[in-house]
């Protein structure tokens, strides 16, 4: 190791510890120790409601009987399953099924070189078509293993992770290599920082995304080293404009060829760089030390995660806490996610219940709350666009800043689409019979895969089509995507057995306290209450009288917290 | 028409106040604001933008038959018997209804608007449009949003119909740091729909509920989603134009929409509407002629509908695309993305006629037209002049206005 740079770490750390870390300097022996709100949990507060908090948090939430077999674990018995290799599984995820890959690659060059102008148009669009239906079934599978999933937490990290690396497929172009940082993304999701960073930084739709693909010593592109700094690692203020002009040169030559990584020697910079006062003939992965070595890239990750899991304003000593087993761990994540999710403050009044959902975790929730057991092919893509028509289209976040989340997700419009989607969910079997009765008239069986019946996107950004969860008849494109919603229905899941849910109670109120229970995150108001008894009231047992509840209950104010 | 220094209303004094300008000097808009805009609680100006998605070929909208290199370069898509503008330009025959909008002087035509360095990826362009800003989507507002944002809802809750997309998600240009803009399809589509559903048990749920925290906001979002929602409708609903909107017609369904809510007084300033179809690369001619006559039949009615509603006065209208064509047609009998376009401003606000120069066609980058008018400076026309709104800091730079207004 150089001397210099060794110098220089440390009197980094001396500093960080100065001015950032004061909860450790003061207690090196016990980190963070002394932080209250993270100490765990008394274990007498570890309720079903706890429990049910951690599960809709770490996961999609789920049905009583999977909150009651979590919350019989004891707290650190569900944190350790959670969080713990088999990520809150009894081992087998790989039994779900992978994503079969359709188009993989563009049209080659020789292969164009060979068609006429015309047919090299014609050759395009056949791929962009392609292209496009293959990512409609990527998003697909991806809501359907959401629901799925034994290992819930994975794949919430894995979400999370698209959120905050991000690329979109309308820059990208190729669904297949969003696909592969889909995957390069969950199988970090649970693991080291630095080394889904290094990932990150030869992956081909990231390259293309953010333009390393085209960084070359000739010509350097800062767009990936800028974005890394300021929204991937450090945060805006953390570094010099200088720092990101060494660092693109440090990432110079790091491309790829069709979705393979490659390292093209010509075209990087093997120069002496200055990165954040650290000098050496820094490539990439060297960059990304330096910058994981900054104390304040722990205290940036750590509010994220706090934010993302607990709530928009985690105490400072929380977060350095989180930090502190961050660095202490060498970025691991699991440390720092068992730390909070055991914490007192995970499960504060001003944590539970205090989230907006956001689309696609309303509908994955509202599924495995429902106990679906998986999304057909067409009900995951009409989930997935109605999710992107509500702010959250997965695979094209709205830009490398990523979704906003919280109250950004509500508009008065994206309310009532809210409402809308999981009042569609939630219909009763009657409602869904008579969507299959009217698909049979339309399509006679066998006729068509439902899958090819989703026509392409539109080049056009903004090109319109209706809400394809609308369930009523309405004029133009709305009616359009009611046929075409009809036409799919026979995929849809089933609707959710309503009177097992209920069990044996016969009396309003604690019908609608029991569905109260399993579908919100936060208790009901009196009026929401109130409304559900007068709608059970009349025949508290009938089952389209139970499904109408239930639509009142997921076109509620509550039903958009967890 | 001779220039008129008015009084100005609270809006506009607090937006001249806020950007330290002295008062201004309006022409028709203001005659036409102290004749019928003055209505309390009405929006005293209203601006329309209809989006032309997927690059519009400007060479056969505003068509320069007067120049060879134009007929040498559109072997095929030359557009015949324009409607003359003057000596050089003249629009495509089916816009033909906005000649008499043209000759009355409320029809502006903005000649070769683009910006430095133009991208033509669709996306990339039109984020530059939506965003007013080279960088595109790494602002993370649009120029719209922006400007409701500075002027229209001082510190308090925004009304939620102040501005209305038509449209399945609100675009890019109206997101804003506070304001959530409203987009539906149809009016209809805009309310709580669930089969079935209980309505007095949805309406008993959805009232504003008291405390702080996140339910109570949610509460009061889904008491102003319920209130907006049924302002939306029942303008709607009630509506009866006064001109005769094509049919059928995607566009021209839109803009009834907009002219129902505009008539039904909803405190609503910016309405965006979009026609799709114009990304022609293979037979472009068919295509597009149905494209224009759809724009301009769907134009003028409004305008007409307006009219004789007696809100001609405040509504201004603004058309543009994300890029134009490349000059050479291809061998598919279609076109490719270019760069400079027209924009059209329409009302009785806009200074009509020709505006700017047309691209020379002589002089060529890359086979593209060069931009002659930067858009923004019509934003800066259309922020500080119509919207009244401190341009400077939406487009947060000093762009000249252009004097389409």
């Amino acid at each position: 190791m150089d001397p210099s740079r060794t110098t220089v770490r440390a009197a980094l750390a001396m500093l960080a510890a100065a001015l950032a870390l004061p909860a450790a300097a003061q207690d090196p022996a016990a980190p963070g120790g002394a932080i209250a709100a993270l100490e765990p949990l008394p274990e007498a507060e570890w309720t079903e409601a706890a429990a049910a908090h951690l599960l809709r948090r770490a996961g999609f939430g789920g049905t009583p009987a999977d909150v009651a077999a979590l919350h019989a674990r004891g707290l650190r018995g569900a944190v350790d399953w959670l969080v713990g290799p088999s990520g809150g599984g009894e081992g087998d995820a790989g039994a779900l099924p992978p994503f079969k890959a359709t188009v993989t690659e563009h049209p080659s060059k020789d292969e164009m070189m060979a068609l006429s102008d015309e047919e090299r148009k014609e050759r395009v669009k056949e791929y962009r078509r392609d292209d496009q239906r293959q990512l409609m079934a990527l998003r697909a599978w991806w809501l359907d293993r959401m629901v799925r999933t034994p290992r819930p937490l994975e794949e919430r990290m894995t979400l999370f992770w698209h959120g905050h690396f991000c690329s979109g497929h309308r820059d990208v172009k190729d669904s297949y290599a969003m696909h592969l940082q889909n995957e390069t993304l969950r199988r970090h999701a649970l693991g080291n920082f630095g080394a889904l960073c290094r990932a990150i930084a030869r992956d081909p739709a990231m390259l293309e995304y953010l333009d390393n693909r085209v960084n070359r010593r000739q010509h350097p592109n800062e767009n990936f080293a800028r974005e890394l700094m300021e929204l991937f690692t450090l945060g805006v203020g953390n570094y010099g404009e200088a720092d990101i002009q060494e660092a693109a040169r440090a990432f110079t030559g790091w491309t790829c060829e069709g979705t393979r990584f490659v390292e093209r020697r010509r075209w990087h910079d093997p120069g002496e760089k200055t990165v954040l006062g650290q000098n050496g003939r820094w490539d990439g992965d060297d960059v990304i030390r330096i910058l994981l070595e900054q104390p304040v890239c722990a205290i940036f990750l750590a509010t994220k995660l706090f934010r993302h899991f607990g709530h928009e304003a985690p105490p400072g000593d929380v977060v350095r806490g989180l930090a502190e087993t961050l660095r202490k761990s060498g970025y691991e994540i699991r440390p720092l996610l068992r730390r909070l999710f055991l914490s007192r403050e995970f499960y504060a009044p001003r944590s539970v219940g205090t989230r907006v959902k956001s689309p696609v975790d309303m509908a994955v929730s509202l599924a495995r709350a429902m106990a679906w057991d998986g999304l057909p092919v067409p009900a995951g893509m009409l989930l997935s666009r109605a999710a992107g028509q509500l702010g959250e289209e997965l695979f094209e976040p709205p830009n490398v800043k990523g979704w906003p989340g919280g109250r950004d997700w509500i508009g008065t419009a994206t309310l009532f689409g809210r409402y809308n989607l999981a009042g569609a969910m939630v219909a009763s079997p009657r409602e869904m019979e008579m969507r299959a009765a009217a698909l049979r008239r339309l399509l006679p069986p066998g006729q068509a895969m439902p899958g090819e019946e989703m026509p392409g996107e539109e080049e056009d950004p903004h090109a319109e089509s209706g809400m394809p969860a609308a369930p009523e008849g309405a004029p133009g494109a709305a009616r359009k995507a009611k046929d075409r919603a009809l036409r799919l229905a026979p995929r849809l899941p089933k609707a959710m057995d309503v009177l097992a849910a209920i069990g044996d109670r016969k009396e309003p109120g604690e019908i609608a306290d029991a569905l109260v229970s399993r579908f919100l995150a936060v208790a009901a108001p009196e009026a929401l209450r109130e409304a559900l008894v007068a709608h059970l009231r009349p025949s508290p047992r009938d089952r389209d009288r139970l499904h109408g509840a239930l639509k009142l209950l997921v076109s509620s104010p509550e039903f958009q917290l967890h | 028409m001779t220039d008129l220094t008015v009084r100005l209303d609270r809006r506009q004094l607090l937006g001249l106040s806020l950007a330290g300008a002295v008062p201004l000097v309006f022409g028709r808009a203001a005659l036409a604001a102290l004749a019928g805009g003055d209505e309390p609680g009405l929006p005293e100006r209203i601006l329309v933008v209809v989006q032309l998605s997927g690059g519009n070929d400007g060479l056969s909208t505003v068509v320069p038959f007067a120049d060879d290199a134009y007929h040498k370069a559109r072997r095929q898509l030359a557009v015949e018997n324009p409607l003359r503008l003057d000596e050089r330009v003249g629009l495509h025959p089916n816009l033909e209804k906005l000649l008499p909008l043209f000759k009355e002087g409320r029809l502006a035509i903005v000649q070769g608007a683009s910006y430095p360095n133009p991208n033509r990826s669709h996306f990339e362009a039109m984020d530059i449009w939506h965003t007013a800003d080279l960088r595109g989507r790494r602002v993370d507002t649009g120029w719209l949003g922006r400007a409701m944002d500075s002027c229209c809802h001082a510190g308090a809750a925004p009304d939620p119909n102040l501005v209305v997309a038509i449209g399945k998600s609100p675009p890019y240009a109206v997101a804003a740091k506070q304001l959530k803009a409203v987009a539906f399809e149809t009016p209809e589509a805009y309310q709580w729909r669930v089969s079935g559903g209980d309505a007095t048990g949805f309406a008993k749920a959805n009232e504003p509920a008291p405390g702080e925290g996140a339910a109570a906001w949610l509460h009061d979002v889904a008491a102003a989603a319920r209130s907006s929602s049924a302002a939306v409708r029942r303008a709607a609903a009630a509506y009866r134009p006064k001109a005769a909107y094509p049919v059928p017609g995607r566009l021209g369904r839109d803009l009834r929409t907009v002219a129902a809510l505009i008539h039904g007084k909803l405190p609503t300033r910016v309405y965006y509407a979009a026609l799709g179809g114009f990304d022609t690369h293979v037979r472009q001619k068919p295509a597009h002629d149905a494209l224009m006559r759809e724009l301009g039949d769907s134009l003028a009615a409004f305008q007409a509908d307006l009219a004789a509603q007696g809100h001609a006065g405040r509504v201004l209208t603004m058309v543009f695309s994300e890029f134009g064509r490349r000059v050479s047609e291809n061998a598919s009998g279609g076109t490719d993305h270019g760069v400079a376009a027209p924009m059209f401003l329409l009302g009785e606000g806009a200074k009509g006629g020709l505006h700017g120069t047309h691209p020379s066609l002589a002089d060529l980058d890359h086979g593209d037209l060069k931009m002659t008018t930067d858009f923004r400076t019509v934003y800066a026309a259309v922020l500080g002049r119509w919207l009244g709104v401190s341009a400077r800091d939406v487009l947060g730079a000093e762009f000249p206005a252009l004097p389409v207004l």
